[in-house]
């Protein structure tokens, strides 16, 4: 058998703390350097999957099943793994940022509007007690690998004087510079216009390339599924309704409801129908 | 800004320069009399504003009662912005339970009745000036803390703080470094609410006497001591009176400005 999946849902489900079910029997594998994307309406539960990984669900929401973030040791041992489905807080806090990053819809909302870019990139590092100037060549390092230019007078700048791509990009930057092994991503590039959709989707791919690294991107962009994603899961009211390779779920979706979102997306590209 | 907002503020501040030069400069203090000159009209004798009933340079004692008017309106506004401020923090962020259990107090506190309650601590602790501070501080700090709570609810649902939370940060390094820095404004605008109310109510517990004690002096006192002579000598009430609206009108208007600015 191959390595194990670095993530792996087996029966996930999140109550609301009124008693209602947000996901119910959730069970998908994700790879090493895989893409996966979930694609879904709204309020089919996909962001609370993302947040409930982390733990930062709603309050009061329970996580039931299974869900195993594998822990590949320095020497490639295989550990145990971390159950993060009703994990303490103690447990998940030195996963956030370390082993699971995110990226949120809104790069304007994510930056901390009063503060400067440079201290919000540093802030973990710097409280996890690395040095300043090895923090500050990492944060001019990450900021490069995005693309970035003037990483120096970037540091300095306030969220607002940065065009939006640029804050999602400098996102990014924020999101890799913990080294994440699962990187989260919700609607990364709704917010954007195309061409920085691009340039975002494009560093995506790259960081997968290059650093190996899973990515976990919630969509219902499915022009962003075609291009970037492995495979496929799609989220009706909580439930998967399918999943499979980009070619099987967007050539031939045999649910209903996929074969609607497909239709509908189709539609606005102009395309013709499906048979 | 605006030319009422700007005027205000070079007000305020040239009473407050005033409040601290002018007893300096003046020959005479606040508490020695000139026996040779009792209740003096303004100009005469070296003494501008006049003498009062003991003969003591009035506006040597004016200043000085504005003196007292702003310590107590800074140290009491300091008080109140430092527990109230930590405590609606705590409870908006934690929430739950705690936010419950915190709030609550504060509605129990909000409902004891002010006088009474200072006229107690008077009896027990001495007429002080500290216990001044603390009192006024004590209870002003209930309202910073309401809407210091209501901020920070708002806040914590903000992705930046979602965003903290997600790279690993804990609760009090997200509190100080991500929730504090944005209640600057409503921080603000409580600040200009609170001082004009602290300087209002210490000239309101002086004239009651319980206040500062004599020979101090302070607005509230000179108040008392003009409105027993306002027949013979109105300009002992007329002064005090003015320089307490001026401050609280000053600082009203300045808070005004502020709260369309931030608020």
């Amino acid at each position: 058998m191959a390595e194990a999946p670095l993530l792996s849902l087996h029966g996930y489900g999140l109550v609301h703390r009124t008693g209602g079910p947000v996901l119910r029997d959730i069970s998908f594998d994700l790879g090493h350097s895989e893409i996966l994307c979930i694609v879904g309406e709204s309020g089919s539960g996909k962001s609370q999957l993302l947040m409930s990984l982390l733990g930062l669900a709603m309050p009061g929401a329970a996580a039931s099943g299974s869900a195993r973030l594998s822990s590949t040791g320095l020497a490639g041992t295989e550990l145990a793994g971390t159950e993060l489905a009703g994990a303490t807080e103690a447990v998940l806090r030195p996963l956030r940022g370390r082993q699971m990053g995110m990226l949120f819809q809104d790069p304007l909302l994510s930056w901390n509007p009063c503060r400067t870019i440079g201290s919000q990139l540093g802030e973990v590092p710097s409280l996890r007690g690395e040095e300043s100037a090895q923090v500050r060549r990492r944060m001019l390092q990450a900021l490069r690998d995005v693309e970035l230019q003037e990483p120096e007078r970037l540091l300095r700048c306030y969220p607002h004087q940065l065009s939006g791509g640029m804050r999602q990009r400098a996102m990014l930057a924020m999101a890799v510079l913990g080294q994440p092994r699962l990187l989260l991503a919700d609607e990364p590039t709704t917010a954007l216009d195309p061409t920085t959709q691009q340039r975002v989707l494009q560093h995506l791919r790259r960081l997968r390339a290059q650093q190996g690294m899973s990515i976990l991107l919630v969509t219902h962009d499915l022009g962003v599924v075609a291009q970037i994603a492995d495979r496929v899961l799609v989220l009706e009211k909580g439930c998967i309704v399918e999943q499979g390779t980009v070619a099987a779920v967007l050539g031939a979706p045999s649910s209903p409801h996929a074969r609607r979102l497909v239709q509908a997306a189709r539609q606005l590209e102009g395309l013709p129908c499906l048979a | 800004m605006k030319a009422l907002p700007r005027a205000s503020l070079l007000l305020l501040a040239g009473l407050t320069l005033a409040a601290i030069v002018v007893p300096w400069l003046s020959p005479w203090d606040y508490y020695t009399p000139d026996w040779d000159h009792v209740d003096q009209g303004p100009g005469l004798h070296g003494h501008l504003l006049g003498t009062d009933d003991l003969g003591r340079d009035l506006l040597v004692r004016l200043m000085w009662s504005c003196r007292i008017s702003l310590l107590v309106a800074a140290a009491a506004s300091a008080i109140s912005l430092a527990i109230g401020v930590a405590w609606g923090l705590v409870a908006g962020y934690r929430g739950g339970r705690i936010d419950t259990v915190m709030m609550r107090i504060v509605d129990v506190l909000y409902s004891v009745p002010f006088t009474p309650f200072v006229i107690v601590l008077t009896v027990l602790f001495g007429r002080d000036l500290v216990l001044l501070f603390l009192a006024i501080g004590a209870v002003s700090w209930l309202d910073i803390a309401r809407i210091v709570r209501a901020q920070t609810l708002g806040l914590r649902e903000r992705e930046f703080v979602i965003a903290a939370q997600v790279a690993g940060l804990g609760s009090p390094a997200i509190m100080w470094r991500h929730v504090l820095p944005n209640l600057l404004g409503v921080t603000l605008v409580c600040l200009t609410l609170t001082v004009p109310a602290v300087i209002s109510t210490e000239a309101f517990l002086s004239y009651l006497g319980l206040g500062a004690q004599s020979p101090l002096t302070s607005l509230g006192v000179m108040l008392a001591d003009g409105a027993a002579q306002m027949r013979a000598r109105p300009l002992l009430l007329v002064l005090p009176a003015m320089v307490l609206i001026t401050l609280v009108y000053a600082c009203n208007s300045l808070g005004d400005a502020l709260r369309e600015r931030y608020g």
